[in-house]
Formats: structure tokens, C-alpha cells, sequence
């Protein structure tokens, strides 16, 4: 890959970049607090049942087909499956927060001197209205743009979710750095083999009631670090 | 009844076929049609038309309280699906009827070798009219392969309570997350173009086990009340009255709710047997009916 093309993904990827990521924790929040996830072993059965069941069959889907729509230009694809993604995501929390950081990379993605591609096109969908913007979504159509493939996409959009919840477990568990890259580690094969796997063929798919039902009750906990 | 007979009279007749296929499939599978068309006539909700065939059934309308709406009881009277059966229902509500359909036992899917079972159900629910989905859950044997689809299409006004709940098995028989598929798709669409879905894909060979931390977790279940006409202070109150429901019963049942991406509730939970999940469906189903109607749930009397 292009180096320039390598840094400009990883800016995006970086936990210095602007999405508010670390305002979320999918409902980890909730289950260390009601003390189902005590434990590393706990965090990674969570994260990597998420990953297998929700991430891989529903998100990273969302991400591919919107990555194939905006090879095409065809912003309606891109808006239908946004639309699709919005419809799976049952809990209020759950969706806002995939809507801010969603807009967050397009606001800070949206080169200025360039106003007639896929990714203006699909910005002023989301900003008048008529699209979510959610981040699988926001993320298929800007790497695409910047021309990472679909693959390294998908990696890259796993990966950063990954060290999501390590960062959220950071401040929830007496989880050490050395063991949240430990954690990381073990998640690389599931990261790429899902990354490799991915049907965009198949409708999004998801089963992580567990997951669901945390992220549902995070909103009645007396005190709260994060935002989902 | 006898405006029913007319109304049937008045019309051309209906499309399913009233026998079993005689397609290729095996002689012993079922291909069952169910079609129901309701209406409110005076005060109350009738069957304007309807047909069935094998191995579909259901009762005329129980009339359970005083607000005319029609019970009925869909049976299978060959006692389960099996591999290869496929069996659809297509009810049509028109403006301002309600109707409850439930069952009188759990839908029971047997082992398979080959083709899955299918079940299909589309209900379109008029301007207005209101519709209920309570059925006792299903239960996929070991080695069983199931695929549902359920599609409500609400018109305005329109209120929908829905209840669709998995068993992981012959729980007292210690049968756990052993069928060899599940498939669910629940879609509920509103007018102006928005929807809200819940569809997985359950392998438990590939996948085991389904649900992490999941040696307490037998049941599960999805409840969704929805009408796009309802005031956001009425949904947050409903709300608050399930989460104080599901809370009571902490430990005993997980459960979350939540605003869906279309104007309603949502609701999941999680069981360790039958009655609690029983149990806390029909609070659940309580606290939805009095937020709405200002109704209590009629008895059902099954069991």
C-alpha cells in the first residue's frame, strides 16, 4: 500500500482522532458493573462474541456493501444500507453512538477542495437528513475513498472497536496495559479471519442479546464513566 | 355471523389453495396457508374472510373483554414442523380492528436431515386498528433447522405488540443449544418508509456455545410495541414501568428496553425457565396495554 495512503487510514484509525470513541463502552459499562465481566477471561469471551456475532455478521457487512457502493458511486446503495444498519440497532445508545462517531469521520474526512465525489455526496445525504451516517457505514465509504481495500477496511474498523474495549476496560477493570495487549493479540486472527470472510451477499445479521440487553440498561446505572 | 357469511358471500374467492401442495416434496410435509381478513363491525372485531389448510388451524374469535377485540388460537394440530415444512400466514387488520393471535402451546420444530422448516407471517395492520403477536415460544429440538420470518406493515395509527421468544431446547431433558439451525428475521415497517429489524442465524455446532456466560440462560425473548402516533412521553413512561418490571425480578431474569429506530419499544430478555419467561411476558404485555389502551390483558386460560 501507498505510505501516504497507510498514514492517512491510520490517522483515522488513531485514538487521537476526533470520533469521541472513548466516550462508549457497547455496554461493558453495564456488565462490569453488574459483575458479569469480572475478569480478562470475561472481557474476552464479551468482546470476542460481540466481534463473532454482532461486529463480523452485522457491521462489518454494512461496511463492505457500502465500501462496494461507493466503488460504484452509487450513493442509494451506500444511503440503503445505512438505512438497513439503522433499522438492526434496537437500543438508543447503541445508535447514537454509532451516528456520532459516524459524523465525526466524515466532518473531519471531507477533503475541502474536492466537492463532486462519493463522499460529498454521501455527506450531504447525512447531514440533510435522509441518511444516519452511521460509522461501519461512514467507514466503508471514506476508506474506499482514500483507497485502502476492503479487507484492510474491515480489519482496520475491527481493530479500532478492539481497542475500544480495552480502553473502556482500562477504566472499569483491573485490566494492565500489558494484559490489554495480550488481548489484543488474541482478537488478531478473529480480526482478520472475519475481515477476510465477509459475504456482502448476506443481509446484516446479529445475536449478542447479552451485549444488547447491557447496552439497553446502561442508561438506568446511578453513576456512569461512559456514554452506552 | 351471519354479516360474515354475507361479507364472505360479497367477495371473489381467496388465492391459497386449500390442499396440500402436490408439488415434489416429500408426501409426509406440510404445506399449510392460513389467511385471515378482519374488520370491526359493530363494536367488535370479525373474521370477514378467511381459509387455512393442513396443518394450520385456527379458532373463531373469542371475544375475552369488553373492548370487542378478537382472540384467536392458531394450532397445529400434527403437533410440530418438520423438516421441509413450510407453513405462511397472511392476516389483513382494516381500520380500527384488533385482534390477538396467540397459541395454546409451544411451536415445536422436530429434528431434520434435510430441508428446514419454514414458517412465514405477514401481517398488515390498517389505519389505526391493533394488532398482537403473543406466541408461546418455539422449540427447536436437537438437530432441528428452522427458518421464520415475520413482516408487520403498520399504517397510521396503527399499534402492534409483538412477542417472539427461543427456547434453547428440551430444557428438562438437559437438550441446550442443540438444533442444527435457527434462523429469525422480524421486520416491522411503518408508512413513511422506516423500519426496525432483529434477524440472526444461530449454528450452534460452528457457533457454541450461543450466548457467553450463558450456563443460566434458557430462554430468550423479543417484545416490540410500536405506533407512530404516540407521544415520546407515553413511550417513557411505559418504559420505566418494564425496566421497574424487569428489575423486580433481578437475577432471575436479565432484560433491557429500549427506543427502537422507529417510534415504540423494545424489549430483551433472558430466562432461566419457562415460567419466569412466562411470567415476565405477561407483565411486560401488562404494563404495554395499560400504557397504550388503558387495558389489562385478558386471560388467556391455558394452561
Amino acid at each position: 500500500m501507498d505510505t501516504h495512503l497507510l498514514l492517512q487510514g491510520f490517522r483515522y484509525l488513531d485514538t487521537f482522532f476526533p470520533s469521541g470513541g472513548f466516550a462508549f463502552s457497547s455496554g461493558l459499562e453495564t456488565a462490569v458493573q453488574e459483575g458479569h465481566v469480572r475478569t480478562t477471561d470475561d472481557l474476552n469471551r464479551y468482546v470476542a462474541d460481540f466481534f463473532r456475532r454482532g461486529l463480523g455478521t452485522c457491521e462489518a457487512v454494512a461496511l463492505a456493501q457500502a465500501y462496494q457502493a461507493s466503488r460504484k458511486r452509487d450513493v442509494d446503495g451506500v444511503i440503503q444500507t445505512d438505512d438497513a444498519l439503522e433499522a438492526m440497532k434496537l437500543c438508543r445508545e447503541t445508535r447514537a453512538a454509532s451516528r456520532q462517531m459516524g459524523r465525526s469521520l466524515l466532518h473531519h474526512a471531507i477533503p475541502p477542495q474536492d466537492g463532486t465525489g462519493i463522499l460529498e455526496e454521501f455527506s450531504t445525504a447525512v447531514y440533510s437528513g435522509r441518511s444516519p451516517g452511521h460509522l461501519a457505514v461512514t467507514f466503508g465509504v471514506v476508506f474506499q475513498t482514500i483507497g485502502w481495500d476492503q479487507q484492510q477496511t474491515i480489519a482496520g474498523f475491527l481493530y479500532q472497536a478492539g481497542v475500544g474495549f480495552v480502553s473502556a476496560s482500562y477504566k472499569l477493570l483491573p485490566v494492565g496495559q500489558r494484559e490489554g495487549q495480550r488481548l489484543l493479540e488474541s482478537w488478531v486472527p478473529l480480526i482478520e479471519e472475519l475481515s477476510r470472510t465477509v459475504d456482502t451477499s448476506m443481509p446484516l445479521m446479529s445475536w449478542t442479546p447479552i451485549q444488547e440487553i447491557y447496552a439497553m440498561r446502561h442508561s438506568q446505572l446511578t453513576s456512569r464513566l461512559f456514554r452506552s | 355471523m351471519r354479516r360474515q357469511r354475507v361479507l364472505q358471500a360479497e367477495k371473489p374467492p381467496l388465492p391459497f389453495q386449500s390442499h396440500p401442495s402436490s408439488d415434489t416434496e416429500r408426501s409426509h410435509t406440510q404445506k399449510g396457508e392460513l389467511f385471515l381478513e378482519c374488520a370491526k363491525r359493530n363494536g367488535k372485531t370479525v373474521f370477514t374472510r378467511s381459509r387455512c389448510s393442513y396443518p394450520w388451524y385456527f379458532f373463531q374469535p373469542l371475544y375475552l373483554d369488553h373492548t370487542g377485540c378478537a382472540t384467536t388460537f392458531l394450532t397445529n394440530p400434527s403437533g410440530g414442523l418438520a423438516g421441509g415444512d413450510t407453513c405462511s400466514l397472511m392476516a389483513t387488520l382494516e381500520q380500527d380492528s384488533h385482534v390477538l393471535f396467540t397459541t395454546p402451546s409451544a411451536t415445536k420444530v422436530y429434528r431434520t436431515l434435510e430441508k428446514p422448516a419454514v414458517q412465514s407471517v405477514e401481517l398488515n395492520v390498517g389505519a389505526n386498528a391493533i394488532c398482537e403477536w403473543m406466541p408461546e415460544p418455539t422449540i427447536p429440538f436437537a438437530g432441528s433447522s428452522f427458518e421464520q420470518t415475520i413482516t408487520v406493515r403498520l399504517e397510521t395509527g396503527a399499534s402492534l405488540i409483538l412477542w417472539d421468544a427461543l427456547a434453547a431446547g428440551r430444557i428438562v431433558r438437559g437438550e441446550r443449544w442443540q438444533f442444527s439451525s435457527f434462523a429469525n428475521r422480524i421486520r416491522i415497517l411503518l408508512p413513511d418508509g422506516r423500519s426496525l429489524e432483529e434477524r440472526y442465524r444461530l449454528s450452534p455446532d460452528r457457533d457454541n456455545p450461543c450466548l457467553p456466560f450463558n450456563r443460566a440462560w434458557n430462554y430468550t425473548g423479543s417484545f416490540f410495541i410500536v405506533n407512530d402516533q404516540v407521544p415520546g412521553s407515553t413511550w417513557e413512561r411505559i418504559k420505566q414501568d418494564m425496566t421497574t418490571v424487569i428489575e423486580s425480578q433481578t437475577g432471575e431474569v436479565l432484560g433491557g428496553v429500549s427506543e427502537p429506530s422507529i417510534p415504540g419499544l423494545a424489549v430483551k430478555v433472558l430466562t432461566r425457565s419457562a415460567p419466569k419467561l412466562n411470567a415476565m411476558l405477561e407483565r411486560l404485555w401488562h404494563v404495554a396495554r395499560m400504557g397504550l389502551f388503558n387495558e389489562t390483558i385478558p386471560a388467556l386460560r391455558r394452561y
